[in-house]
């Protein structure tokens, strides 16, 4: 017989068993699914990015300027060091049997040397900071020697009647060099097989006249890359005047890599011809923005559109009328949405110079400069600073001293003494970009340049395969 | 009549009555009994009166000639009747015998039909022969019913002794039976000796006999035979061949017999015969080192050949050939061992579910399990309909057959040469996949002891079997897909079984299948050529179907699932060594849980044996990897997966939809995935097997978690723990919760209608989305990483100069100043695939560093002939270069400049003879003894996975 008491007992307590089963599962379907997604959230990777690892600084052991070729009047060269403690004598070759100068900080020292290219060399505490030049002074035009770069852009050549340029490649070393110029004209890079494999033997120099190897008529710019070995670059720049008489020449600068921002100081004051030549190194089109720099304030001129820059070509610009119209630009500043190289060349009081963009000097740093009227002009600071600017003449004597402060969106115009052949300038708190403007028989830019101090030992790591 | 008898009391009775009951009574009756331990010898007595008592250690042709010696005093009887203790003759036997010789004069021997005692229907034997191989040829079918169809009187080789009628004058002529045969064997090679010598032997298929073959099962147990009957019979029967074939094919047959014993060793050892295997090897062993007794027969036969003047010479030969087994024979039975082998593997009478439910039943029979449900109409199979037909009309496997084709076409960038993406270039030939795997020095980069990567194991096999890197590369890249989609399908079968009766309908099991084969493409890890991930989706399915196993009622297969499962978790591992870490933390969640539920269960060994096994045995059989690296600083290996550098990451989003971050196809595809199984936790009834993917769904995501947090920082770059394989880990559990879920969803559709029904139809339309969308992108074409070839910055003249020896090196320095510089050194063939790992984690050679630093700042002299003797012959600075570095190597003397491909890539030669052996290193035992236990490992594993045939004796 069945007991209906005691039967439905268990039947309760399986029910409750059930449900108390059933609840677990319901839990479960929700809590699994839950801890899931939050441990999800936790999952947490990065792609790992690449990190750059700055170069170590160390002695510089050795180093060499390269100095241009003497125009006329123009063989002295004129070197120093910027160094405070060091002296001694740096080598000065220039064709012949090296010669030795000795160097001494605050003094300039001179040496006249024969008419060819000539190679100085500083080594030990001589080698930072060794700073030359060579320049003639009716009409005044300067020769910057410079240390042997990889690769350098110059940015307004012509290779036409009216306006020449000579290429000068000098090899420093014992071993033979070989140089690829490239040219980019106004249509794109012009193909000149003989600018390929340039080949310079050891020690010495080749002067290439571009107007004869390829005469054009556009404005032109050449990317000089030495595929081995190494050579001081120079251009040496001729404006003619034709039926007027008078021709003038300058030193063309280089500029090492072109940039979405150029700064070009040393307009020279007066009525003259003003071109401005932009060269885009890169593939696609590029849009430019000019500025003008005064002492009040950087400001676009009216009616100046922005520049249009086919991909590897070169535009000339025009900018005689606006310089004419505003006062006391001391300079030019191109903004571009890709990589730019720009001169600015002015013919102005029957002389040629050349503003070309400088690059930002955050150090002290030393310059040589041709007796005469000068002013230093600077620009580009990021932040208020002060720059001390000493002048001392040839003989080592101090001209005078000053102290300017700079603003970041204006320029600056300082008076350097007459004398002033020794010029050194101090920032503080600022990187700025600058030059020093000499006109008086004529004009010349001396451009500052950052001192190369130290040598640099490269980060090494192993890579992946 | 002569009957020899050994301990056959069991039968003799029978065998007494079976004589007494003969039609035709023989003249005299001679039993000889060799030293018997039963009553034998005195029920022989008692029957026949005499009995020729001989020592137990007589052999059986000894027995025979003690019972001629017996009646050598006159009585002309002309022919002997040989019989056995367990061979029982039918009443009508002897008369049917003397009629078949009285009907065919020239008859000298003639056999009876032998049945089976005691089934007494079956046929054993009609005549027997032998085969070129020496295996005893009945021509009948195991087992065979005889019902009539071998009855007519023919011509054989040999008939057996039990029931042998032979003329007297004959068997003393033959000199009786061999003694050097003493149980197995006498009987073909005495009929073989007879067809030599001319004599005919005939098969009387009216005259029965049954006979119980007592000594061939291994049941009657004689010092003769020992415990190895089937080394007695297998020296018999080469015995028999080497005496007894001709002279011209002796050599042949010598070397044919050794090979076919290997042969025949193998096949026992798939089927786990291990004892028969050494006895074959055993008898081949004892035979040949026996040459003189070979001989000694060979003289002999040849002598008696030479008396009797018997006919053409030529005519007895083709008689004899004749009457040998067929040639192909062998084959035929070769090619019968491979087909039970496949079939037993690939067809297993039930699966796992099946086989639970069984036991279930036979436990209860009232319970759910025992009852069967009722046949709907439409699953009537057809029937009597051919393969063909049945495989166009089903709409799940013409789909599935699309499916596979699709993927194959889709994987055309895998037909050809493969580069790219996380593959680098493969070597030339498989032996070079060979020597990177079994050497313990590599000379790469500075040379470096840390042990190749686990998978180049497989791959150099797969790469031997398909004659070359390249074209096993492309099988694995195209058969991924395929395999995966067979592995799934499966497993979805299998589960869906063990969930409910029917299992999940076909369509389901078609979505699951195809959605996860998928998942290797779909992430993006083809394209971008991760073997990690594409070959582990490929294997886990397998895994995870032999894993079922441990669900198995009988342990014996529960052990045989652990083998399964750890050899397929050892693969698995060596593509991605996390799913070892996986199955680790798995393998303990399951046990607590089922420690918790079931606590009676640890006390069964063999319920947590098999799976602590099948984990355990991974470390073991990829031991030649892991202990290495940990031993040579190098355990980073163990987390990272196979491929070049950097690996691609995923998120946590990207591990729930299943797509690598910035590859693969757009990840709203894997939304539904995740959705159905969300979903699937809604019906009551299937919710546990849910929550259980779901739980192992959670396991990958904590692992996921823990991995992601570590950062691994190797000597040229930094990386986190690969990932692949828990994202196909993932995957597969959300699309088995899917699966699960629908099919208790269904279930609960089908009782309801309404809304639920449209909205399970539009789920499904959702569903059917994602294998659709993803298959037609993989077809359609993605800009995958895979090429053709790879661009290398490096001339051609230097790659050969390279390969001349390892120690023409090629240093490679990348970078610039301002950002830094990393080098590398590429020798011989550069950097195949399967030298990426190693590369990755050998250690930085502080020497190197210290001399490109001093190359790069300030090179000379020193530096040059420090390099040199590092075993570097060029320098290269790939495009584009640093000119400052450039110009200063340029300034150096003693290294020449060399000419590059492109004009912005730099390149120098260091003017001095390198030194050969700058990369040479000691050798390590400890990987060889290691790469030893693994050869055994997989050897002694692979043969314990093999399935079991029915056959047990070949």
């Amino acid at each position: 017989m069945t007991e209906p008491v005691t039967g439905s007992a268990p039947g309760r307590r399986t029910a409750q068993g059930r449900r108390f089963a059933v609840n677990l599962t319901t839990v479960l379907a929700v809590v699994v699914p839950l801890l899931t997604v939050g441990a999800l959230a936790l999952v947490h990777t990065e792609q790992p990015t690449p990190t750059r690892h700055g170069p170590v600084k160390t002695a510089l052991t050795s180093s060499v300027l390269v100095c241009p070729t003497a125009r006329e009047g123009g063989r002295t060269v004129y070197a120093t060091t910027a160094q405070k403690k060091a002296s001694g004598r740096v080598s000065i070759d220039a064709g012949a049997t090296p010669d030795r100068v000795s160097l001494r900080p605050g003094k300039v020292s001179t040496y006249e040397s024969g008419p060819g290219a000539a190679l100085i060399r500083g080594a030990g505490d001589l080698a930072p900071g060794l700073v030359a030049a060579r320049f003639t002074t009716k009409p005044v035009a300067a020769g910057e020697c410079s240390a042997p770069v990889p690769d350098q852009w110059f940015t307004g050549i012509g290779t036409g009647a009216r306006h020449r340029s000579v290429l000068e490649l000098t090899n420093p070393d014992k071993g033979r060099a070989i140089v690829d110029v490239t040219m980019y004209g106004r249509l794109g890079v012009v193909d000149v097989p003989q600018l390929r494999g340039l080949s310079v033997s050891g020690l010495d120099t080749v002067q290439v006249d571009l107007a004869k190897v390829i005469p054009r008529r556009d404005e032109l710019a050449i990317h000089v890359t030495s595929t081995r070995g190494r050579v001081g670059a120079s251009v040496l720049d001729t404006f003619d005047v034709l039926g007027a008489g008078g021709s003038a020449a300058d030193q063309l600068l280089p500029q090492t890599a072109p940039s979405t921002s150029n700064v070009l100081m040393g307009v020279p004051t007066g009525a003259g011809r003003q071109t401005l030549a932009l060269v885009n190194s890169g593939a696609d089109e590029v849009r430019a923005k000019i500025r003008l720099v005064t002492s009040e304030s950087v400001f676009a001129p009216q009616g100046f559109k922005e520049v249009r820059l086919a991909p590897e070509s070169v535009k000339q610009v025009p900018i005689t009328a606006v310089l004419a119209d505003a006062k006391g630009v001391l300079g030019v500043v191109v903004d571009s949405s890709g990589p730019v190289a720009a001169t600015l060349r002015s013919f102005v009081g029957g002389d040629l110079s050349h503003a070309v963009a400088g690059a930002p000097v955050s150090s002290a740093t030393t310059l040589v400069v041709p007796e005469g009227e000068k002013s230093l002009v600077l620009s580009g600071a990021r932040r208020v600073g002060v720059v001390t600017v000493v002048a001392r003449s040839l003989n080592g004597k101090l001209l005078g001293s000053t102290r300017t402060e700079v603003n970041p969106g204006r320029g600056v115009l300082v008076k350097v003494p007459k004398g002033a052949v020794l010029l050194t300038v101090t920032p503080e708190r600022t990187p700025i970009i600058g030059a020093v403007l000499v006109q008086g028989q004529g004009a010349t830019v001396v451009p500052l340049r950052q001192l190369v101090r130290s040598g640099l030992i490269p980060d090494i790591r192993p890579g992946t395969p | 009549m002569l009957l020899v008898s050994h301990d056959g009391a069991r039968w003799l009775s029978s065998v007494v009555d079976g004589i007494r009951s003969q039609t035709a009574t023989p003249g005299r009756v001679v039993a000889v009994d060799t030293g018997s331990k039963d009553e034998s010898a005195t029920l022989l007595e008692d029957a026949f009166g005499e009995v020729v008592r001989a020592p137990s250690s007589t052999s059986f042709p000894a027995a025979v000639r003690l019972g001629l010696d017996e009646i050598v005093d006159g009585a002309g009887f002309e022919w002997v009747w040989i019989l056995h203790d367990d061979s029982n003759p039918d009443p009508g036997a002897l008369a049917a015998l003397l009629e078949a010789a009285d009907a065919d004069p020239d008859a000298d021997v003639l056999g009876p039909k032998l049945r089976e005692w005691p089934s007494l229907r079956r046929l054993l034997e009609l005549g027997v022969t032998i085969s070129g191989t020496g295996r005893r040829e009945t021509g009948l079918e195991r087992g065979e019913y005889d019902q009539g169809q071998h009855d007519d009187v023919r011509a054989v080789l040999a008939v057996n002794t039990a029931g042998m009628l032979v003329r007297r004058g004959v068997l003393e002529e033959l000199g009786g039976f061999d003694p050097q045969l003493p149980i197995f064997g006498n009987d073909i090679d005495f009929g073989w000796r007879a067809a030599a010598a001319g004599h005919r032997t005939l098969v009387v298929p009216q005259a029965v006999v049954f006979h119980a073959e007592a000594a061939h099962r291994g049941v009657r147990r004689t010092p003769l035979t020992g415990r190895h009957t089937h080394y007695q019979e297998r020296r018999a029967a080469l015995y028999t061949l080497l005496v007894n074939s001709g002279a011209r094919s002796l050599p042949f047959q010598l070397v044919r017999l050794a090979f076919g014993t290997l042969l025949r060793m193998v096949g026992f050892l798939l089927v786990r015969a291990v004892g028969e295997a050494l006895d074959e090897l055993a008898a081949l062993v004892s035979l040949y080192s026996s040459p003189r007794e070979i001989i000694a027969a060979r003289r002999q036969r040849r002598e008696v050949r030479d008396r009797r003047p018997a006919g053409a010479p030529d005519e007895v030969r083709n008689t004899v050939k004749s009457l040998l087994a067929p040639p192909w024979l062998p084959y035929r039975h070769g090619l019968d061992f491979v087909g039970d082998l496949v079939a037993a593997a690939t067809d297993q009478a039930a699966d796992v579910a099946e086989r639970r439910r069984a036991a279930a039943a036979e436990r209860d029979p009232s319970s759910f399990a025992a009852r069967r449900p009722v046949v709907d109409d439409d699953d009537v199979p057809l029937a009597d309909t051919g393969a063909v037909a049945r495989f166009f009309t089903n709409p799940v496997a013409l789909l599935l057959a699309v499916f596979v084709v699709a993927a194959v076409v889709g994987s055309r960038a895998a037909f050809g040469t493969v580069v790219g993406g996380g593959l680098s270039p493969v070597p030339a030939a498989a032996t070079d996949w060979w020597r990177l795997y079994l050497e313990s020095w590599h000379p790469l980069g500075q040379g470096t002891a840390v042990p190749a990567p686990p998978y180049l194991l497989p791959l150099a096999f797969l790469a031997s079997l398909f004659g070359g890197p390249g074209h096993a590369l492309s099988a694995v890249l195209v058969l991924a897909v395929p395999v995966a989609l067979w592995g799934a399908f499966r497993f979805l079968r299998v589960v869906g079984r063990l969930v409910s009766f029917t299992g999940a309908p076909r369509w389901q099991l078609l979505w699951g299948a195809t959605t996860y084969a998928l998942v290797p493409v779909v992430s993006g890890a083809w394209g971008d050529g991760r073997l990690g991930p594409v070959v582990t989706a490929a294997v886990l399915p397998w895994l995870a179907h032999a894993a079922l196993g441990f669900a198995d009622p009988a342990p014996d297969r529960r052990w045989r699932a652990a083998w399964r499962t750890g050899l397929l978790l050892a693969l698995t591992t060596s593509f991605a060594p996390v799913a070892w870490l996986f199955a680790f933390v798995l393998g303990l969640v399951v046990l607590v849980v089922a420690f918790s539920i079931v606590p009676g269960a640890t006390r069964d060994r063999s319920v947590w044996g098999p799976p602590a096994t099948a984990v355990g045995m991974a470390p073991v059989l990829l031991s030649p990897w892991w202990i290495p690296a940990l031993v040579h600083h190098a355990p980073e290996g163990l987390l990272l997966d196979p491929g070049r550098l950097p690996t691609p990451t995923v998120d946590g989003l990207g591990l729930l939809v299943g797509r690598f971050s910035e590859l693969g196809a757009p990840w709203w595809l894997g939304v539904p995935t995740v959705v159905l199984a969300l979903i699937g936790l809604v019906p009551r009834a299937t919710r546990i097997p849910v929550i259980v993917c779901w739980v192992v769904a959670f396991v990958v995501t904590l692992l996921a978690a823990l991995l992601g947090a570590v950062t691994l920082s190797l000597p040229a770059t930094t990386t986190e723990p690969a990932l692949g394989f828990l994202l196909v880990a993932l995957q597969g559990s959300l699309v088995v919760a899917a699966v699960v879920g629908g099919q208790g969803l269904l279930a609960v559709v089908r009782s309801r209608a309404g809304w639920l029904r449209i909205a399970a139809a539009g789920l499904a339309a959702v569903a059917v989305v994602v294998p659709l969308g993803g298959l037609a992108w993989f077809v359609v074409g993605h800009d995958d990483g895979l090429t053709d070839h790879r661009d290398d910055a490096i001339p051609a003249y230097m790659v050969q100069s390279s390969m001349l020896g390892n120690g023409h090196g090629i240093l490679v320095v990348r970078g610039s100043v301002d950002d830094g510089l990393t080098y590398t050194v590429r020798r011989g063939d550069g950097v195949t695939l399967g030298e990426d790992e190693i590369l990755d984690l050998a250690a930085e050679n502080a020497d190197l560093t210290r001399s490109v630093r001093a190359l790069t700042s300030r090179p000379n002299q020193t530096v040059i002939d420090s390099l040199a003797d590092l075993g570097i012959e060029y320098v290269v600075l790939p495009a584009p270069a640093d000119g400052r570095v450039a110009a200063s190597l340029d300034a150096t003397g003693g290294l020449t400049q060399a000419s590059a491909e492109s004009r912005s890539t730099r390149a120098w030669q260091i003017g001095r003879t390198v030194n050969e052996s700058a990369v040479d290193g000691p050798r390590s035992w400890l990987r060889i003894v290691l790469l030893l236990v693994q050869a055994l490992g997989i050897i002694w594993v692979a043969v314990l996975c093999a399935p079991t045939t029915n056959r047990r004796r070949a």
